[in-house]
């Protein structure tokens, strides 16, 4: 840092809020309603009923629960091409299932890719306010999938294709869901928005990703694949609809075992 | 090879890591960041009663969606990223016409309270001076700016050059 960056750096951190805006904040603290932490959470144990109601599922999407036993069994290699795995219950959003059938219906699937980096497009989850996407990347093969292999910035926007003045803002997330067993170098992600703005329904929207690296939130960051890549998809509304799906004895639901 | 049982243990262990945030705490955390909360608000807007407002309304989202907040170590940058949203959402219900800048000057003057280069930081074109702001004020990591505003790291660090350059040169301009 130079002489003038650090005359810069002293002058700025000299300004001080004033005291009106100090007593202002005091207030607003102190009107902040207590809060039980567990609430939502005790809510969403007390409120599990044999057949529920889903807030935002497809109609048409195909959705298989695996309910997790307290010692969750590690799922099979390519489960993902034998069973396509509900976005909402990775989210650990309020489901319950019963007994009875699912519509399967494929999205159209996109591809991007370079000779380095294929990125998959599975499927993809939208309602008002929230976007789920499920990716599948394929890496080469000196690259093994770990959760700390991320991208150096990803974006959802609107339009067909990445528009920096077009961005959806919100909080986002993206994870690493699974890596293919036998084929670390393949991987699902979930990346999501909670966004801060009612999302249009059925316009184009467009996921950009850019380098993927390990480690990307810190300093020493490395590069693995440079790169670009665009994903767009028309952000349909999931249709609630009531869907029971049969299940087995040995299934739990959240802690509690199936009963039917 | 991960599992999906490891990825599953470690996303419950974070929820239930800011799921057990309490009004308490959630206070600490804010009184150790309201400078900076008001330094990227009034930088934004330009007037104390604005930046008041911004903040408190920042403060209130934040409580009402902590569940959004993905680990307490991302706390600082996830509460700029919700005051600066603020901020940025009540200057475009000013609603400025063509030309209202000057009105807007005269009805929320700025008040001259703090020194020259303040002054000159609040006259950079808005995409540098946030980065300025927000990388002298407070020493963020360009990595937790470029999530704050929504830019790669690349432009992080241009824009950081770029607001430098015009600085150098506007306070030389002065003297």
């Amino acid at each position: 840092m130079d002489k003038f960056e650090k005359e810069l750096k002293k002058q700025i951190k000299n300004i001080t809020p004033p005291e009106q805006f100090q007593t202002r904040v005091d207030a607003v603290l102190a009107e902040l309603p207590e809060r039980n932490p567990y609430e939502k959470e005790q809510k969403r144990v007390r409120g599990k009923k044999p057949v529920v109601k889903y807030a935002a599922i497809a109609a048409g999407v195909v959705i298989v629960f695996f309910l997790f036993l307290q010692t969750a069994q590690v799922a099979n290699a390519g489960f993902l091409e034998d069973l396509k795995k509900t976005l909402l219950g990775f989210f650990h959003m309020e489901k319950q299932v019963a007994s009875g059938e699912y519509g399967v219906e494929s999205k159209e699937e996109k591809v991007k890719s370079r000779p380095e980096l294929s990125i998959e497009l599975k499927e993809e989850i939208v309602d008002k306010h929230s976007i789920y996407v499920l990716i599948h990347i394929t890496a080469p093969t000196d690259i093994s999938f770990d959760p700390q292999i991320g991208f150096d910035y990803f974006a959802f926007c609107k339009g067909e294709s990445y528009n920096s003045d077009a961005l959806i803002g919100g909080a986002k997330d993206l994870s690493l869901l699974q890596v293919q067993q036998d084929k670390s170098n393949e991987a699902t992600f979930v990346v999501s928005i909670s966004a801060d703005e009612t999302i249009e329904e059925d316009a184009p929207v467009t996921l950009y990703l850019k380098d993927m690296m390990r480690d990307p939130y810190q300093e020493d960051a490395e590069m693995l694949v440079e790169g670009m890549w665009s994903l767009t998809f028309p952000a349909s509304y999931t249709v609630s609809k009531d869907v029971t799906i049969e299940g087995s004895a040995d299934m739990m639901v959240g802690r509690y075992p199936f009963k039917r | 090879m991960v599992s999906y049982h490891n990825v599953w243990e470690g996303r419950k262990h974070a929820i239930g890591e800011r799921l057990s945030m309490k009004k308490s705490e959630f206070c600490d955390y804010i009184n150790q960041y309201r400078s900076i909360l008001y330094t990227v608000a009034y930088t934004i807007l330009a007037n104390e009663a604005d930046t008041e407002d911004a903040v408190a309304s920042a403060i209130q989202k934040g409580y009402e969606h902590l569940e959004q907040l993905k680990s307490k170590q991302k706390f600082k940058p996830w509460i700029i990223t919700i005051t600066k949203n603020e901020a940025l959402q009540m200057k475009q219900k000013r609603m400025l016409l063509p030309g209202d800048e000057q009105v807007e000057a005269m009805l929320h003057p700025v008040v001259d309270r703090h020194d020259e280069l303040w002054d000159v930081v609040q006259k950079l074109p808005e995409q540098y001076r946030l980065v300025i702001v927000l990388f002298y004020y407070d020493d963020l990591p360009m990595r937790d700016i470029s999530k704050i505003l929504d830019i790669s790291l690349g432009t992080v660090k241009s824009r950081l050059k770029r607001g430098r350059d015009l600085l150098k040169a506007m306070l030389g301009n002065k003297r």
